[in-house]
């Protein structure tokens, strides 16, 4: 059944990169309200089937946001605005692990994840294809460990997290295909999903 | 907010395409409408930051720039390196370097007069941009997944710019024949590493690139 939207993002700090330091807006109680700015048009590492996910990863686990994020805003002088303007914005988001499928993790583990959105100015700015996280939404995740922290990364972003298929995850009302965790359903990455489902009981 | 991400840019496409004359392997869906505020071409100096200059980010990814010229009387691309807090220029299109994680090699960022990042999925695709900035990862580690990281970050780069150049990432099409592979026209602008899907991510400008361009700025 469906669950009460819940928060997502608290901000603990918002710090600029060589800038000044934001205050974030706090907690997201609802995103019916909020709007929706998807910014960036990137380059990133893609991954083309699940073969090659498998053999990158150092984690593909099950597991259940249950941590409001830290996020940081990073700035950077516009000499064409006369001002600082936002450039990049993350979140990081705890994860418990509830299965392992490949690698070194314990269920019952903590993770942090960073991903590329968050709260500026009372807009959802997003850099992912990915949706945002909702309290208690599971997601299968595949990822890797930074090598100077002790973050993990989704492996390319979109490439890297898909719906565990009897999970109850919040709706996401800024997404046309919420289920699936992305905001178009061409950035999902069918093909990947449906040899995951053939080969893992998740 | 309902429309889908390709329904808008194919919008816009439909206006420019009686452009392809000319051009006949240019997809009206891989380059976004609009231009810039008060600017009817896209003649611009890109401004290497400092944070862009790394040992790993030299200076000759950036020149790779200048591939772009030659393809559109309306299209002229400059470099100019930010050396000791100074450049032969004060504004241009800001070219910064950051840590980016292990994932996302570079991206383009369009703004609104008021500095904001535009949405892209809906009004950065048909409107006119104010601005726009480049942002390369200078985490070389998100490059080791090539067979060549430094012609990663070129081919990285060159797609960058290409974006300011108003040009998309290809629309794919399991139809598509000719120029494609697996419906994936082979093309610059395709995200990914060079050589990835069989080779249609190409580390160099393509014809399909061209006619795009062509197609977006004119001959």
């Amino acid at each position: 059944m469906m669950k009460k939207i819940t928060a997502i993002i608290t901000v603990l700090a918002a710090c600029a990169s060589l800038t000044a330091c934001n205050k974030a807006p706090g907690n997201v109680q609802s995103f019916d309200d909020i709007k929706l700015v998807r910014t960036g048009f990137a380059n990133r590492r893609v991954f083309e089937d699940l073969a090659a996910l498998e053999e990158h990863v150092d984690l593909m686990v099950v597991g259940k946001f249950i941590d409001d994020s830290e996020q940081n805003e990073r700035y950077r002088y516009s000499e064409f605005f006369g001002k600082d303007i936002l450039y990049f914005v993350t979140s990081k988001n705890t994860i418990e692990v509830e299965k392992v499928l490949i690698g070194n993790a314990n269920i019952g583990d903590t993770l942090q994840i960073v991903q590329e959105y968050g709260i500026v100015d009372g807009d959802l700015v997003t850099f992912s294809d990915l949706t945002p996280m909702q309290k208690g939404d599971e997601w299968l995740f595949f990822l890797t460990k930074d090598s100077d922290s002790d973050v993990y990364y989704c492996a390319g972003d979109s490439d890297g997290r898909y719906p565990v298929p009897n999970a109850e995850n919040e709706p996401m009302p800024l997404s046309d295909c919420p289920d699936l965790g992305v905001y178009d359903e061409q950035n999902f990455m069918w093909n990947i999903y449906n040899e995951i489902l053939e080969k893992y009981d998740i | 907010m309902k429309l889908k991400k390709r329904a808008i840019p194919m919008l816009a496409g439909v206006l420019t395409a009686v452009m392809l004359t000319s051009t006949a392997s240019a997809h009206p869906e891989d380059y976004w409408g609009g231009k810039y505020i008060g600017h009817e071409d896209a003649k611009f100096t890109l401004r290497i930051s400092r944070s862009a200059q790394t040992d790993f980010l030299s200076s000759d990814i950036y020149w790779s720039a200048r591939d772009w010229n030659g393809i559109s009387s309306n299209v002229r691309v400059n470099v100019s390196f930010v050396i000791n807090g100074r450049t032969t220029i004060d504004d241009g299109i800001n070219v910064y370097g950051d840590n980016l994680g292990k994932y996302l090699l570079g991206y383009t960022t369009p703004y609104d007069s008021n500095g904001k990042p535009l949405d892209t999925s809906i009004d950065g695709l048909i409107s006119d941009w104010a601005y726009a900035s480049i942002t390369m990862n200078t985490n070389s580690s998100a490059f080791s997944g090539a067979s060549d990281p430094k012609l990663a970050a070129q081919m990285t780069f060159v797609h960058e710019v290409g974006h300011v150049l108003k040009l998309t990432h290809p629309f794919i099409s399991r139809g598509l024949g000719g120029h494609t592979i697996d419906g994936k026209p082979v093309a610059i602008m395709n995200q990914g590493l060079p050589g990835d899907f069989g080779g249609a991510v190409s580390s160099t400008i393509t014809g399909h690139d061209k006619s795009c361009l062509k197609a977006k700025w004119g001959a």
